[in-house]
């Protein structure tokens, strides 16, 4: 019977191709037989520091060979991997810590270096004499196969992170998939930061497979350095998030030269980003990969290859092995096809639930009316849909869902809408609060060249959207900034000049004066030219309302909305002011 | 859409397994095979409550009977 243990997996492997490469960090290197030794007398040593069965170890170490070492050693213990996140602060490293009450911490000394977490028994792996002291045979701990492998916490919408917590059938399942082609992965490099669950893919898919782990150097990764390791490495397998992804199809394809398959995901991926890649490596696989963290990484797959042609957008596919999507409505129906709906996956995968929280454990992991008796789903949050072909294609998160004036906003709707403008890579809407609280549409976007036409994206949008839909105001990026783990970084994006629309024409009557206050006023914006327009300073209809009050009471002029609509600019208001005060 | 275990106002009940795994479960929908009903339908917050109190060990049941059998191994 095949086992769904994780060590037991690896220890098979172990006997199959002692002596093959299982994991180097430049000129070092482990076979199959040194790591599976080293990872036993730290097993060892764990067990004596009383860890059992399902307890925690917290791991921070750098990207090396011996993180690699520490995580295998817990597994091997029974116990279940709890990475901190070498990038995160103190402060947060320490909630994790205190939240999965982990048995042991495992650091080694370049992490002791900057800190550790307060609170736990503490193995500097790089610097205890007692682990060299252990017996290098496998401590066979008896393993469960729905203990767990690791915990890893994500942020959570209530601001605290989130413990998921894993199984070790889950990971062996995932890597057992009969839809991957191993071989394909014999070369992985190491370079999300350990503690993503994308990990879960660069350590566990080589190790299980008899393939080897190419470990990038510690810290931030350089484009450059990503290249020199896919060609001097010869790397084969390789997972970058679709941010990253869309970095390197940009700047230089050719990266990817002699890479067998690229696996991407975690964010809208970008049709033209595969298609540059496609175009500059044919022979390449692009694998678009849907998932999340509670369903073990990844429960959807779409393959790209040469043949692709670039559509509106990638879709997420169709479900992997055992996976069940379910596209349900507010009823827990299934929707019918193109009709948009919530993602719900069960089968393969479904996580435990969330470390230590069984409040949201119980709303977020729900019994499942369409599988085996006594079986759970899991509720994504994602919104999606089938399409004509039968594939899956996201629509947006739920909870990217924004009030605006009252308005019940997708986000994703107007990055859709706007990226249907011609000649954009980018778009990325989101929103910004005012000093009043009240909230603002802000959209970036990054040109394919230079000379776009900021004016002319705005009327796009107002074509296509209602008016408080309509970015309050348009950014041009030469590029996204991005976070550690590669996603799009929401708060470093540059704040946006609500003023900065038009050439400033300054006022040059009082009533011209008193509309521009009016106008800055009502917007919530520095000053405001008289050829400024009320719309593209992000005035909305209920603004509007609020405007032609403002004039009513400071001018007692009365203006019907269509006017402001035809002349939205405290010139053409003026000039119809005048009019109008001449007729009468 | 309004998700259907997202609406404050409607009614829940708390479903368990035989595993010991709890759930929320929306009045409205039929209770699936391999559940039973173990508090409500009642308020939503009131379903939370019993979870809170009710399911302490997240671990399914077959783990933890695995975990305790094994633990003389040590």
């Amino acid at each position: 019977m095949e086992s769904f243990s994780v060590p037991e997996r690896f220890s098979e492997q172990v006997a199959r191709t002692p002596d093959a490469i299982a994991v180097s960090a430049g000129e070092t290197r482990l076979t199959y037989r040194e790591l599976d030794q080293r990872a036993n007398q730290l097993a060892h040593r764990l067990i004596a520091l009383g860890v059992r069965q399902d307890d925690r170890v917290a791991i921070l170490l750098e990207r090396s060979i011996d993180l690699v070492v520490a995580i295998l050693a817990t597994v091997k213990s029974g116990a279940a991997y709890v990475p901190l996140h070498e990038g995160y602060p103190a402060d947060r490293r320490q909630r994790v810590v205190d939240h999965s009450a982990p048995a042991v911490l495992l650091a080694d000394s370049a992490m002791r270096g900057s800190g550790l977490p307060d609170g736990v028994p503490t193995v500097v792996v790089d610097d205890d004499p007692d682990t060299a002291g252990q017996p290098v045979d496998d401590p066979a701990v008896p393993v469960h196969p729905d203990q767990l492998a690791y915990v890893i916490h994500t942020s959570g919408s209530t601001g605290h992170p989130k413990g998921v917590a894993v199984t070790q059938r889950d990971v062996v399942r995932l890597i057992f998939d009969p839809q991957w082609t191993p071989e394909r992965h014999e070369r992985v490099l190491m370079v999300a930061p350990y503690a993503f669950n994308v990990s879960t893919y660069e350590i566990w898919m080589p190790l299980l497979h008899g393939g080897h782990i190419v470990l990038a150097p510690p810290g931030n990764l350089e484009l450059d350095t990503l290249r020199r390791l896919i060609t001097e490495e010869r790397i084969t397998g390789i997972h970058l998030t679709a941010g990253l992804f869309r970095v390197v199809a940009e700047e230089s394809p050719e990266t990817f030269t002699g890479v067998s398959e690229i696996l991407t995901g975690g964010d809208v991926i970008a049709p033209n980003a595969v298609r540059h890649v496609l175009d500059a490596c044919p022979d390449i696989v692009v694998r678009a990969m849907y998932g999340v963290t509670e369903t073990s990484l990844f429960s959807a797959h779409h393959p790209l290859n040469a043949d692709y042609r670039p559509g509106t957008v990638v879709p997420v596919g169709s479900a992997l092995s055992d996976v069940t999507i379910h596209i349900l409505d507010d009823r827990m129906a299934p929707v019918p096809t193109d009709v948009e709906g919530e993602i719900y996956v069960a089968g393969r995968g479904v996580a435990r639930g969330y470390f230590g929280d069984p409040e949201q454990t119980a709303e977020r992991f729900v019994a499942d009316p369409f599988g085996e008796p006594g079986t759970r789903m899991y509720r994504t949050g994602d919104l999606a849909r089938h399409n004509d072909d039968g594939l899956i294609e996201f629509v947006g998160r739920a909870s990217s869902q924004v009030k605006i004036l009252g308005f019940r906003i997708e986000l994703a709707e107007v990055e859709a809408v706007l990226a249907g403008y011609l000649g954009l890579t980018h778009v990325v809407v989101v929103v910004r609060e005012l000093e009043s609280g009240e909230k603002r549409l802000v959209a970036y976007v990054v040109p394919e060249s230079d000379g776009l036409d900021l004016q002319a994206l705005r009327a796009h949008a107002r074509e296509a959207l209602p008016d408080y839909m309509v970015p309050a105001a348009f950014v041009e990026l030469e590029s996204l900034p991005l976070t550690l783990n590669g996603k799009l970084d929401r708060n470093r994006m540059p704040e946006p000049d609500f003023d900065d629309v038009a050439t400033y024409r300054e006022p040059s009557t009082p009533r011209q004066e008193k509309l521009c206050a009016i106008f800055a006023s009502v917007l919530e914006v520095p000053k405001v030219g008289i050829d400024d327009s009320f719309f593209d300073l992000g005035g909305q209809s209920l603004q509007a309302m609020r405007l032609l009050g403002r004039i009513r009471a400071e001018l007692g002029v009365d203006l019907l909305i269509n006017v402001l609509f035809d002349v939205p600019t405290v010139s053409g208001l003026d000039k119809h002011i005048e009019g109008e005060q001449a007729a009468a | 859409m309004t998700n259907p275990f997202e609406v404050p106002d409607a009614n829940y009940s708390v479903l368990r397994n035989d595993e010991n795994q709890h759930s929320l479960w929306p009045s409205f929908a039929p209770v699936p095979d391999g559940w039973t009903v173990v508090h409500g339908p009642g308020r939503r917050e009131d379903c939370m409550a019993y979870v809170r109190d009710n399911w302490q060990d997240l671990r399914p049941r077959s783990v933890a009977e695995f975990i305790s059998e094994n633990a003389g191994d040590r």
